[in-house]
């Protein structure tokens, strides 16, 4: 994680600290919805966490505080030192904390490359053919995308659309990539591809990551640390080490040590499935 | 084993009108009475095609389908498919949903029918929402009404293509069960269409891998006991299974596009 | 920001009163501006004024309400009555698309007042002429639309209908008209309108009354005020028969979520 930030000469950053943070969605007076409720977690640098939990256990609103699309009631988080999410303090998105949705949002008319330096010139200052050659340079990382770099994003698969936005979020060296459910509808094959992709591209441009996901499997297939949260109120349940080597690649499924994450783990994760399909239920009888 | 397989299809052959290229190039298959077998392979490869066909939407170019060593050739009763976007009619309630089939045929006084229908319902977890609108439930609710609309008919060989596709994954889990627990009770002949590897391995007595030109390309059984439960998941075997299959939808997917696409084509 | 406008959700009554204040003001601007000639314009009031006294009372003005939307109303449900079947036709039987759509795409593109004369000549009311025109305005919109209705039915609605071993007319009458509805509605949201439409310029050519002609007497009577009133009572009539439509909707296509 850190060392691997070091390897790559990058000053280590993206050290997040949650603090305590709660949301209530309506007047809390009123006894609102509580999405989110005294969850703390620190986060190093470079870090992969996946956050799993059943739809409305909060991980969106975990996420979107971190992204700045949405306010805690109550903690903080604060990004290398400095605190970018309080009730205090107004929220605001920014370059350095990028949020690839599950469905994304490339431009049409513009081809592949320039999406991706799109992304980087919004933000960042230089403009030249480095930025070209960077730019080529992490959609080749990226599974060999530099090849289509000319086309338009509707030529492409949607596979590939998911990681050309990923890259396009990495050209502004954010420092937190997050991801919401990125490959939730595609098949096996094609999210098994994707998998292996992602693995490869953090390993090689290590960023701080938090990956949301319904998905156990793919949670621990892809991240340092799964955290698993409870339907609502949205809590931490449980935080998983997943000490598997890496480099990794989806032939990690089938080894006794993911088996056992993945036992230790199974229960609480469907446990609280169930919890939240049945509150699910109940709310529309 | 019985002497004749419920489902027998022959060197089906199938091209949309107009087209010469063929999406189903010669299928062959056969599937036991009480057996639930899953169909997988990359998209496009005609797995609902074949569904068609056999639910007797689509006329065969060449080749058959045989159920009970029937000729199919028209949509029937016996043989019901469950499609991926939810059929259930809008503007009917659920109940009227789900007593549609067995009404249409008069099979049964209305009163009657309607008990059973609230029945099955009831197993399904959905008896208060007998009287609404399809649009007033959840997905995982729609796709229980689906399952029910089917079963109320009993029939011969049930054809579900990729129900729970576009659930969540927690959601689907469930749902999985839910079908399971009706299929290991009712021992419902079943061919379950699916792009997921983890379902699969989890439903399927054995999976049936599909290739670019329709053709089943490997036959994986699954041994993993049954009535099964999400714990197995968890095991040696289901894990080794999945990965197999993996490497099997891998190998079908590359003999087509060849290994120098594969990278820029995903 | 881009100005989205959120259909569906109704403005407030607060949002609507202000926006029509504004407008009466802006038109009490106009009718007072030095570009306006010296009576050509009422402003508000004097219309309002004028409409209290000469018209509220005046048994011909609410005559002329009356038989404008027996018009339309005839004109309109001789559309729908005749209308759906042949779009049904056209969608479901091949061979009757074959030999009656080539005739239906050659009148469609026929403004319905182009049918001004020869339904003069044809029918021997005037009555009866004005109800035909406004009847040529709907007609051809709800075929097209039962038309895109059942081209628009998803296959697995008849598919399993067929599976479950229902019979043709229950094919029918359970599955493909509800289908069709939602399209039959919008058909007739657009309908409405151009019945209005073609119902008023039809009035000011070829009848003797209606509101139509209360408006172009005013002109030729070189009252503006008769004018305004004119075109404000067809507005108000044009959103009451759409508020009527709307409430129908609302009622059958209940089933359908928000």
């Amino acid at each position: 994680m850190a060392e691997i930030g070091a390897e790559i000469g990058t000053k280590a950053r993206g050290s997040v600290s949650i603090e305590n943070l709660g949301k209530v969605y309506g007047a809390v007076e009123k006894a609102g919805v509580v999405a989110l409720d005294h969850c703390s977690l620190a986060i190093a640098p470079n870090e992969f966490i996946a956050l799993v939990g059943p739809s409305g256990c909060g991980k969106s609103t975990l996420a979107n505080i971190l992204a700045g699309f949405d306010q805690p009631n109550t903690g903080s988080v604060s990004l290398d030192g400095q605190i970018i999410a309080s009730p205090s303090v107004l929220a605001k998105p920014g370059p350095d904390r990028v949020m690839v949705f599950q469905h994304g949002a490339l431009f049409p008319w513009m081809t592949i490359l320039d999406n991706v330096l799109y992304g980087a010139t919004r933000s960042a200052a230089p403009h030249s053919d480095d930025l070209r050659a960077s730019a080529l340079d992490l959609l080749r990382r990226s599974g060999g995308l530099n090849r289509v770099a000319a086309r338009f994003p509707g030529q492409v698969s949607s596979g590939m659309q998911r990681r050309i936005e990923i890259v396009r979020a990495l050209m502004t060296d954010p420092a937190i990539l997050i991801l919401d459910e990125p490959f939730r509808a595609m098949d096996s094959i094609a999210k098994s591809r994707m998998h292996n992709h992602v693995l490869a591209l953090h390993e090689s441009v290590p960023k701080t990551t938090v990956f949301i996901t319904h998905d156990l499997q793919e949670a621990l297939l892809l991240a340092d640390r799964v955290v698993v949260m409870t339907t609502r109120p949205g809590r931490i349940k449980q935080i998983v080490e997943v000490d598997l080597p890496r480099p990794r690649t989806t032939e990690v499924l089938a080894s006794e040590k993911f088996l056992a994450l993945k036992a230790a783990t199974h229960q609480a994760v469907h446990d609280e499935a169930l919890k939240a399909f049945e509150a699910g239920e109940k709310e529309r009888a | 084993m019985s002497a004749q397989p419920l489902l027998s299809v022959r060197n089906l052959r199938w091209a949309p009108p107009g087209e010469t290229e063929p999406v189903l190039n010669g299928t062959t298959l056969d599937l036991k009475e009480g057996s639930l077998s899953v169909l997988i392979g990359p998209s496009g490869c005609g797995k609902s095609t074949l569904g068609y066909l056999i639910a007797g939407y689509y006329e065969a170019a060449e080749g058959e389908v045989r159920i009970d060593g029937k000729p199919v050739r028209e949509p029937r009763p016996d043989r019901l498919m469950v499609f991926q976007e939810s059929a259930l009619w809008p503007w009917m309630s659920v109940l009227d949903n789900v007593v549609f089939g067995p009404l249409s045929r008069r099979e049964a006084p209305r009163r009657e029918i309607e008990a059973q229908a609230k029945a099955l319902l009831e197993e399904f977890g959905l008896s208060a929402f007998a009287n609404r609108y399809p649009h007033q439930l959840s997905g995982g609710m729609k796709r229980r009404v689906d399952l029910a609309q089917a079963v109320i008919n009993q029939p011969r060989l049930l054809i579900l293509d990729e129900p729970f596709r576009g659930l969540d994954v927690m959601t689907r889990e469930l749902m999985q069960e839910y079908f399971l627990g009706l299929f290991e009770g009712r021992g419902q002949t079943t061919l379950f269409i699916s792009s997921e590897v983890e379902e699969a391995v989890f439903l399927a007595d054995e999976v049936l891998v599909m290739d670019q030109q329709g053709l089943i390309a490997q036959r994986l059984p699954v041994t993993l006991p049954r009535p099964r439960t999400s714990a197995m998941t968890d095991t040696h075997e289901f894990q080794k299974a999945q990965v197999d299959l993996l490497h099997a939808l891998e190998a079908v997917q590359a003999e087509t596009e060849g290994p120098q696409s594969q990278a820029v084509l995903t | 920001m881009v100005f989205l406008p959120n259909a569906g959700k109704r403005l407030s009554w607060r949002r609507g009163g202000t926006a029509i204040l504004l407008f009466v003001a802006l038109w009490a601007l106009v009718a007072h501006s030095p570009f306006i000639a010296e009576g050509s314009l009422p402003n508000p009031w004097e219309t309002v004024a004028y409409f209290l006294a000469e018209f509220l009372t005046d048994s011909g003005y609410w005559q002329s309400w009356w038989v404008s939307f027996q018009r339309v109303a005839y004109g309109f449900l001789a559309a729908q009555l005749l209308g759906i079947p042949l779009g049904l036709l056209l969608g479901l039987s091949r061979r009757a698309n074959a030999i009656v759509f080539p005739v239906f795409e050659l009148l469609r593109p026929i403004p319905p007042l182009a049918w001004v004369p020869l339904s003069i000549l044809f029918w021997p009311t005037t009555e009866s002429s004005i109800v035909f025109i406004t009847t040529v305005g709907a007609f051809f919109i709800i075929v097209m639309n039962v038309l895109y209705g059942i081209h628009g039915i998803p296959k697995q609605y008849l598919w399993q209908a067929k599976s479950l071993g229902a019979r043709r007319s229950s094919v029918f009458l359970r599955i493909i008209l509800p289908a069709i509805l939602p399209s039959i509605v919008a058909g007739m949201v657009l309908g409405i309108a151009v019945t209005w439409n073609v119902l008023i310029a039809a009035e000011m050519i070829a009848s003797d009354s209606g509101l139509g002609r209360l408006t172009w007497e005013g002109y030729v009577s070189a009252t503006p005020a008769v004018v305004i009133v004119g075109m404000a009572s067809i507005g108000l009539a044009g959103v009451i028969s759409t508020t009527l439509i709307h409430l129908f909707e609302r009622y059958a296509l209940r089933w359908r979520s928000e």
